[in-house]
């Protein structure tokens, strides 16, 4: 297969479900998802401020090491992550290059820029790792715990079912009005008559969408209340009931001590 | 303005309704146009932005402050959360910025025939919004470096690219995937799907201006929640603005156990969060 085909397959709607709906459901037995949300998400906390007490790179490096590693244990899409490398090398080759136009200096921009990303960069991993290893449920409680309203704590379990519904729907509405238009004759240069036509395509698709939501926001909204869910927003005790078996166990204890370990091997030898 | 009579986080079951509806599909779109070829060069994003003429055209429909905070919330739940691209405080600089310039720019929106009105409101909004967050990304830069003023020409590269982005997302997200796109769109829903939310259409006023829409309160709003968005985004990037006193001086003052306060630091966040989670729980 040549390169240009595989780049496509690669990019292709199908594998990008594919690898969307894995970032969001694959997330059965990873160690993230065995642990207790709520020191998952204290841990999440502590991870998100480490980086930015520290200005050496090889510490950076080393935390930035630590993180890819839980990053890839907890299987996070390839996709995504390649997105986020890109953006960060053309971030810093970017600024540094424009800095030469400006009468500065490529390597002394690149450099004073280069920390600043890294941390940027471990905060993104760790949050891919913990959101993308943690159920849905987990999240909830997490957030749930720490008193976020439940109002939107149900938005991430609900958005959680429906994405799958919602792309799968999109795709084939997608499709229908390609079967049912005509592709343009000639692709033009750089094939950008196809790639309008595309999007043309895809702006349009969201029409018949727009209603179907619509529909299905207000069965969803009945069901709830049904289900008296506006009753148990009030209600301490449908709290108590879906807080009530977070337990800590020794796995915790253990990931917490472990990774306390590990950050302060990785910072000691260089100060 | 139906979210004036009542309190603004009283929620009926409409504002429910319209909630997840807005949500679900603004989450969609933020989920399609983060896997779609883009270029994301740096801090220039080229190709694809966001399909912003979905939330844009409901929110202008609906008009309620539920409607503005389903967009962001869209995003955080099935961009950010979903797709694992969450980034901690920085989601409050969303949750801020983008529901109040919606919201506002809804406001000014007073007649729903006037398409000239339409595409300026949905300018308004986009251009509000990343006006705005141009000066929090400067921010966070001028914050994230240390002694940036000291190498030449980066703090003016940072201004260069900033603003060549906040023009090339105006063109692009604002007027090719916003304006356009919401010309076509609202007059086709305009009437339809209200009434299939058990809602009344929004009728406006004929050959109203927009000024009539401008509210002193809605214009405050913006101002107050930049400064916000800016704090919030500013602490996720300086983690709570600890490293502008982490200097290397500190080390010789102190010696080597000063290299003990970022570790107690963690351990403390991490300590109050979990405190707060076992509280509530």
């Amino acid at each position: 297969m040549s390169y240009q085909e595989e780049f496509r397959d690669a990019l292709s709607i199908e594998s990008l479900k594919q690898d969307l709906l894995r970032t969001a459901y694959d997330n059965e037995g990873t160690i993230f998802n065995r642990l207790d949300p709520r020191v998952l998400l204290a841990w999440y906390a502590a991870f998100l401020v480490i980086p930015w007490l520290f200005y050496d790179l090889r510490i950076l490096g080393g935390l930035l090491a630590f993180v890819s590693i839980l990053a890839v244990v907890s299987r996070v899409s390839k996709y995504l992550i390649a997105l986020l490398a890109f953006g960060v090398v053309t971030n810093v080759l970017l600024y540094a290059f424009v800095t030469v136009l400006m009468g500065g200096s490529f390597v002394r921009s690149a450099t004073a820029l280069l920390p600043y990303t890294t941390k940027l960069t471990i905060v993104s991993v760790t949050s891919i790792a913990v959101f993308s290893g943690m159920s849905p449920k987990n999240i909830s409680r997490a957030f749930m715990s720490i008193g976020v309203p439940r109002q939107f704590t149900f938005a991430i379990s609900y958005g959680y079912r429906m994405l799958p519904v919602l792309i799968e729907e999109y795709h084939a509405t997608v499709t229908v009005y390609r079967l049912r238009s005509r592709a343009p004759e000639s692709p033009g240069r750089f094939k950008c008559r196809y790639y309008v036509y595309l999007i043309r395509l895809s702006i349009k698709a969201f029409y018949p969408m727009i209603f179907d939501v619509a529909k299905r926001s207000r069965v969803t909204v009945e069901a709830l209340e049904t289900r008296g869910f506006s009753y148990s927003l009030e209600s301490t005790k449908s709290r108590e009931l879906q807080l009530g078996d977070l337990r800590v166990g020794w796995f915790d204890l253990l990931f917490m001590g472990g990774s306390a370990i590990i950050v302060a091997s990785i910072i000691f030898p260089f100060v | 303005m139906a979210t004036e009579n009542t309190n603004w986080f009283s929620f009926g079951q409409k504002d429910m309704t319209v909630f997840i509806f807005v949500m679900s599909l603004s989450g969609l779109q933020y989920a399609i146009t983060e896997v779609l070829p883009e270029f994301d060069v740096g801090p220039l994003e080229l190709g694809v932005g966001d399909f912003i003429f979905i939330p844009i055209v409901l929110v202008l429909l609906f008009r309620t402050f539920w409607a503005a905070l389903a967009v962001p919330m869209g995003e955080v739940v099935f961009e950010d959360i979903l797709l694992g691209d969450f980034n901690g405080l920085g989601v409050m600089e969303d949750l801020l910025l983008v529901s109040t310039c919606f919201f506002f720019a809804a406001l000014l929106f007073q007649d729903p025939k006037n398409r000239r009105q339409l595409a300026a409101v949905v300018l308004i909004a986009e251009g509000l919004n990343e006006f705005l967050a141009m000066f929090v990304d400067i921010g966070k830069v001028y914050i994230g470096v240390e002694e940036l003023e000291a190498v030449p020409g980066l703090p003016e590269s940072i201004l260069v690219l900033e603003g060549v982005d906040f023009i090339t997302q105006m063109v692009i997200t604002g007027i090719i995937f916003g304006v356009i796109p919401a010309l076509y769109l609202y007059p086709k829903l305009h009437g339809k799907i209200e009434p299939l939310m058990g809602m009344e259409p929004y009728k406006g006023t004929r050959g109203a201006s927009m000024v009539r829409g401008f509210s002193w309160k809605a214009a405050l709003s913006v101002l107050l929640a930049f400064p916000l968005a800016f704090g919030f985004a500013a602490a996720e990037e300086a983690g709570f603005g600890l490293n502008v006193v982490w200097e290397p001086e500190f080390m010789e003052a102190y010696g080597e156990m000063f290299i003990a306060v970022p570790i107690v630091v963690a351990a403390l966040v991490a300590i109050v969060v979990w405190q707060r989670a076992k509280h509530s729980a």
